[in-house]
């Protein structure tokens, strides 16, 4: 068996791992506790399962299918993500099948309506919180936090648990595992960056303590994949940036796979795996909004230029050569970005404004191959 | 609606409807205009030269707002002057720089910011938003042009004129400062604020805080009523709001090199609440009375000068007091400008192509009731307490800071309130509000009124409105017809 | 000997043959891309070598490039149209510094370094309204032949500027237009218009350069020559043969190294 031929077998069989896995965690959403939708990155994970509750943060993301399904529900001109998310409970798809409450946070207008949507037309218990996008003044983060405070009193009210220091201690240090697992894996799938994002996206959906578990049982075979890369190591690395990836919209993280070197810096990339919340003995909820607040930048902070700072550094830390920005088709926080960055970085960038449908994968694919041939071409 | 509103008036055969006119026409209504009258429309200011603004509609017409010369317009005097009023902001606001007075651009809120600027005497504030309109008015692609080279392209409502017109400075001189609010409000123009900013324009961000659905909550949240406009609000909101003003007020004040005292604040608060006043009783005559004593444009002009004032506070009070003036009269004389029977409808949305208003009335509707994002904008605001804080509670009366269903609710009054018959959606492609509000507004009229919705996308137009747009309306005018002839109305 | 470049778009299938050594043109070919685009391709590089007495193994290396790039699988490297744009043009055009191609499906515009090198592109996927499909759908409302379009934007008097940005709905603004009596000449000069528009603010989020090419299907019509030259107010250069200049670069990008 050729050295190719072995790294497709390692990656198929991972693949597969990760699916029984995901597959699995699903089907036992509702034995543990209230199944809670976490709509937007700052929605606390651990916050929520502190008051007794099954995180799930929404990740998962469209076909066509589920796009047209909500259309009886919203305007043709709305984003993709949040149409999906109506569109895949109407399916009766997971996990959004599965919640019995939602909590949106309003990171945009669009994920603030739909989650009125959701709330309204499938009758689920909706809990909005604000997370201010202003951030230059101190109120705007004690305001956040404040916000998780009302949050933990709600959800105490549903389930009858309330978010105590303890329990939120054990919460945060269990995801914190859980990141750190999760991780420690992702520097080694760098030229496997569709296996990389199906990883990082157990986070959202798994119990913090079973998916340590299953890190440690596929350590291996992920050590055996890098070690038998023949990607040649010259190849160029490639950051993408943008809004959330869900886990069906991987037709970017496929056009890329096997020509270069990716790092993924969305909104469920590596600042979601990266994030760590610090305990030194002081009020759990503060330390938790604040670590949260400090280290999800967001294209959406006005001003944004921690947003821009991120990426600065990330292209410092992983000596990037080319950056796809990504933004979703509707989605104007990221879509109107896109010039500005151009401008903004010194770098060769591609813009791809995406939609959810069958036509999308030769479309980003070719254009990804042109970014790659101009970063080869300038190379040389 | 007022007593003389009953339809009794309208069989006891009291109805006068007066002509509206055309642009050349009213070119000569306003030539005929009593020259003392006309030296009452001046802007004054200090270090500023008087200027004129009571001018023939087509002069501004031909400064670029060509749209003028397809309107039709109010007769009296009163009408007239507020549409010249209205058109000659960008000359105030030039002459203001000449004059050294500081500008300050506001963006969003809708009603509270100018309120604050306007404390200080030496500085003249206006909407960037409302550029939002200019396109159609100018029939022109210019400002749209402008802002798509910066990336800010057709998924992005009309708004994206303001980033054009900042590029060009064709429309306003240069703000000293922005003042943009931002959070719980549309997405496109966060991102434009954001482009504004970032092309090196002196910007404050402040955040209009999300008001959480008071019923839907379980915890000891504890919520309160706004002084006027009956909203709930959790007290937190508020408390983070007025650290939001503060932060404004000192970036205002460095600006100005004046600060802004309480006394200052309180009379500009007064002020305030003497415009929002007017417009209350303009608008509740024009849409509570059978026949229209004043066409929907003229209100809809009336409506929006509670927000900023359209860069003069003493003159902006001086028109509406005129406007009001001239709509008592007619109500008193059974006077209107749209015929009695007209098709009575509330607009959930401003729209974007004002012709597409007087088609509507053309068509044998009229405007009865509005709900244009900037209902919180007429609200009066308290004048006990802390001024800064009486402002900062006024935010919580915007309704799109809401849930969706707070919005409807609101159309669903109006609808309820002026007797309507009917309710139209002008929606722009590309504001993520209307896709989500639409079907909530429609369902909850539908429901609670039992009355018929339409919407309709509103292209950008520079030779008139659409085939499409105008077969609708008038799909809608026979079924508010057939309606009528059920019911036995008509 | 020789090398090949086959281009399939949307609506063609271009083959360019050169020279190895003196990269000179040596034959060409162009068709309807058809139902099945791998067929039409083979077929034409089939026919082209029998018109000229040659066989395959006198062709060194083959670059497929276009949408259809992928379908052939008897090519050496497949690079995309971006690639194959710049390198073409710049051959004919050395000091060339952005290339303007509208075809059938889509629009884009590449800005080039001093060196010919891509620095930069912007595709239109928005919408068909900047692309050939908008001409294509006039020329079938108002019934006359796409190549007709020019003539008949030539004889405005007045051009119609379209409100519609998308041409979806502007078919329907179209058919209006004309039932309001308006003519078929400044309907057809206002679609001009729009799709230069939209091409020059395509163009502005690149910071492009004169000195300007326009290749393409579309490049043909005089009409839209002039409008670009109007929008992007500097002279367009349009090479003898628009619609070759992919499958040219391709040839002689074959045999370089493979990037995908």
């Amino acid at each position: 068996m050729g050295a190719d031929e072995k790294h497709s077998e390692l990656t198929a069989e991972l693949r597969e791992e990760i699916g029984r896995f995901r597959q699995s965690q699903v089907q036992s959403l509702q034995a543990q506790g209230k199944v809670v939708g976490c709509l937007g990155s700052m929605v606390p994970l651990e916050l929520v399962r502190a008051c007794g509750c099954r995180a799930v943060r929404l990740l998962e993301a469209g076909s066509a299918q589920d796009f047209e399904a909500a259309a009886e529900l919203m305007g043709a001109d709305t984003c993709p993500f949040c149409r999906c998310q109506i569109g895949r409970r109407l399916g009766g798809r997971s996990p959004q099948a599965e919640l019995q409450v939602l909590v949106a946070a309003n990171h945009c207008d669009q994920s603030r309506r739909s989650g009125q949507v959701f709330g309204q037309h499938f009758n689920v218990p909706l809990l909005p919180i604000m997370v201010p996008a202003t951030w230059e003044d101190q109120s705007s983060l004690e305001m956040y936090v404040s916000e998780l405070r009302w949050l933990g009193e709600e959800l105490a009210q549903i389930t009858g648990t309330f978010p105590s220091q303890s329990r939120l201690e054990e919460s945060i240090t269990a995801y914190g595992a859980a990141r750190r697992a999760v991780g420690g894996l992702l520097e080694q799938l760098g030229n496997t960056p569709v296996l990389a994002h199906e990883l990082v996206c157990l986070l959202g959906v798994a119990d913090p303590v079973s998916l340590v578990g299953f890190v440690a049982q596929v350590r291996g075979q992920v050590a055996r994949l890098a070690s038998g890369e023949s990607v040649a190591g010259d190849r160029p690395t490639v950051l993408v940036v943008g809004s959330i990836m869900g886990d069906e919209d991987i037709s970017l993280l496929k056009a890329l796979e096997g020509r270069c070197r990716v790092v993924q810096a969305t909104c469920s990339g590596r600042m979601f795996v990266d994030l760590q919340v610090e305990l030194k003995g002081g009020d759990a909820i503060e330390g938790l909004g604040r670590a949260y607040w400090e280290q999800l930048p967001s294209v959406r902070s006005r001003p944004n230029s921690p947003f821009y700072h991120y990426v600065n550094e990330m292209i410092q830390r992983y000596k990037v050569d080319a950056i796809v920005y990504r933004s979703l088709k509707f989605c104007d926080l990221w879509s109107l970005e896109a010039v500005r960055f151009k401008q903004e970085i010194s770098l060769p960038v591609l813009a791809l404004d995406c939609t959810y449908g069958p036509g999308q994968a030769s479309l980003v694919d070719g254009r990804v191959q042109a970014l790659l041939e101009m970063v080869e071409e300038a190379r040389r | 609606m007022t007593d003389r509103a009953r339809r009794g008036d309208l069989e006891s055969g009291r109805e006068e409807e007066l002509a509206l006119l055309s642009c050349e026409q009213a070119d000569a209504a306003v030539a005929e205009v009593d020259a003392e009258y006309r030296k009452q429309c001046v802007y004054r200011a200090e270090g500023v030269e008087p200027l004129e603004y009571f001018q023939a509609l087509s002069s501004y017409a031909e400064a670029g707002d060509h749209l003028l010369t397809r309107l039709r317009f109010d007769p009296s005097p009163a009408g007239l002057r507020l549409w010249s009023f209205v058109f000659s902001e960008r000359k105030r606001l030039f002459a203001a720089r000449q004059g050294g007075l500081k500008i300050f651009a506001v963006m969003k809120d809708l009603g509270t910011m100018p309120v604050l600027t306007y404390a200080l005497a030496k500085a003249v504030t206006f909407y960037a938003d409302e550029l939002w309109w200019s396109p159609c008015l100018m029939e022109d692609t210019r400002l749209l042009d402008a802002a798509e080279a910066m990336g800010c392209h057709d998924q992005c409502c009309y708004v994206r004129a303001a980033l054009g017109a900042y590029e060009l400075h064709s429309h306003f001189p240069e703000p000293d400062l922005s003042i943009a609010a931002v959070g719980s409000c549309c997405d496109d123009f966060s991102a434009i604020m954001q482009l504004i900013a970032g092309r090196g324009h002196k910007t404050i961000f402040w955040e209009l805080p999300l008001r959480k659905d008071r019923a839907a909550h379980i915890s000891r949240e504890q919520f309160a009523k706004t002084f006027d406009g009956e909203s709930w609000y959790q007290r937190r909101a508020l408390d983070f709001l007025v650290r939001q003003f503060e932060r404004v007020k000192l970036a205002v004040e460095q600006v100005a090199g004046e600060q802004i005292r309480e006394e200052m604040l309180r009379e500009s608060i007064r002020r305030a609440n003497k415009v929002r006043k007017l417009v209350r009783q303009i608008r509740d005559l024009a849409y509570g009375t059978v026949p229209a004593p004043l066409a929907g444009l003229e209100t809809m002009l009336c409506e929006f000068l509670a927000i900023h004032y359209c860069s003069d506070p003493i003159q902006c009070a001086a028109v509406l007091e005129d406007v009001l003036k001239v709509v008592r009269q007619r109500v008193e004389l059974g006077q209107g400008v749209l015929g009695g029977g007209a098709y009575r409808t509330v607009w959930a949305m401003p729209c974007t192509d004002p012709s597409i208003v007087q088609l509507w009335e053309k068509m044998g509707g009229c405007v009865t009731g509005t709900e244009y994002l900037i209902s919180h904008s007429r609200y009066r605001i308290r004048t006990d307490g802390a001024p800064l804080r009486a402002l900062a509670e006024a935010v919580l009366n915007d309704p799109c800071i809401g849930t969706t269903a707070f919005r409807a609710q609101r159309v669903v009054e109006e609808v309820r309130k002026y007797q309507a018959e009917g309710v139209i959606i002008p929606s722009i492609f590309g504001a993520s509000h209307c896709s989500y509000e639409i079907r909530e507004i429609s369902s909850a009229v539908h429901r609670q009124c039992g009355v018929p919705v339409l919407s309709f996308e509103v292209p950008f137009s520079s030779k008139g409105v659409s085939d499409q747009v105008m077969g609708r309306l008038q799909a809608f005018a026979e079924l508010l017809e057939q309606r009528r002839k059920k019911a036995g109305t008509n | 000997m020789f090398k090949a470049g086959v281009d399939i778009g949307s609506r063609t299938v271009k083959v360019v043959l050169i020279e190895a050594e003196a990269k000179k043109v040596a034959a060409w070919g162009i068709t309807d891309t058809g139902p099945i685009p791998a067929r039409t391709a083979t077929d034409l590089f089939v026919d082209i070598l029998k018109e000229h007495r040659l066989n395959r193994r006198d062709v060194l290396s083959v670059t497929s490039t276009g949408y259809g790039r992928s379908s052939i699988d008897w090519t050496n490297q497949t690079v995309t149209e971006i690639s194959c744009q710049a390198a073409g043009c710049v051959a004919l055009y050395p000091q060339l510094r952005t290339v303007i191609d509208i075809g059938g499906q889509d629009s884009k515009v590449i800005a080039l370094s001093e060196g010919g090198l891509v620095r930069d592109f912007a595709l239109n996927d928005r919408c068909a309204a900047g692309t050939g499909r908008f001409l294509e759908m006039l020329a079938s409302i108002v019934d006359v032949g796409v190549e007709e379009l020019a003539a008949l934007a030539g004889r405005a008097n007045e051009p119609i500027e379209m409100n519609s940005t998308c041409a979806v709905f502007a078919e329907s603004e179209i058919v209006g237009l004309l039932a309001q009596g308006n003519r078929a000449a400044d309907i057809a000069r206002g679609v001009t218009e729009a799709i230069a528009r939209r091409t020059k603010s395509l163009a502005g989020s690149l910071s492009y350069e004169p000195k300007v090419v326009f290749t393409g299907g579309v490049a043909k019509n005089r009409a839209m020559v002039e409008a670009l030259e109007k929008h992007f107010a500097c002279e367009i250069l349009v090479p003898e043969n628009p619609q070759l200049t992919g499958a040219l670069g391709a040839a002689l990008l074959a045999g370089k190294a493979k990037t995908a």
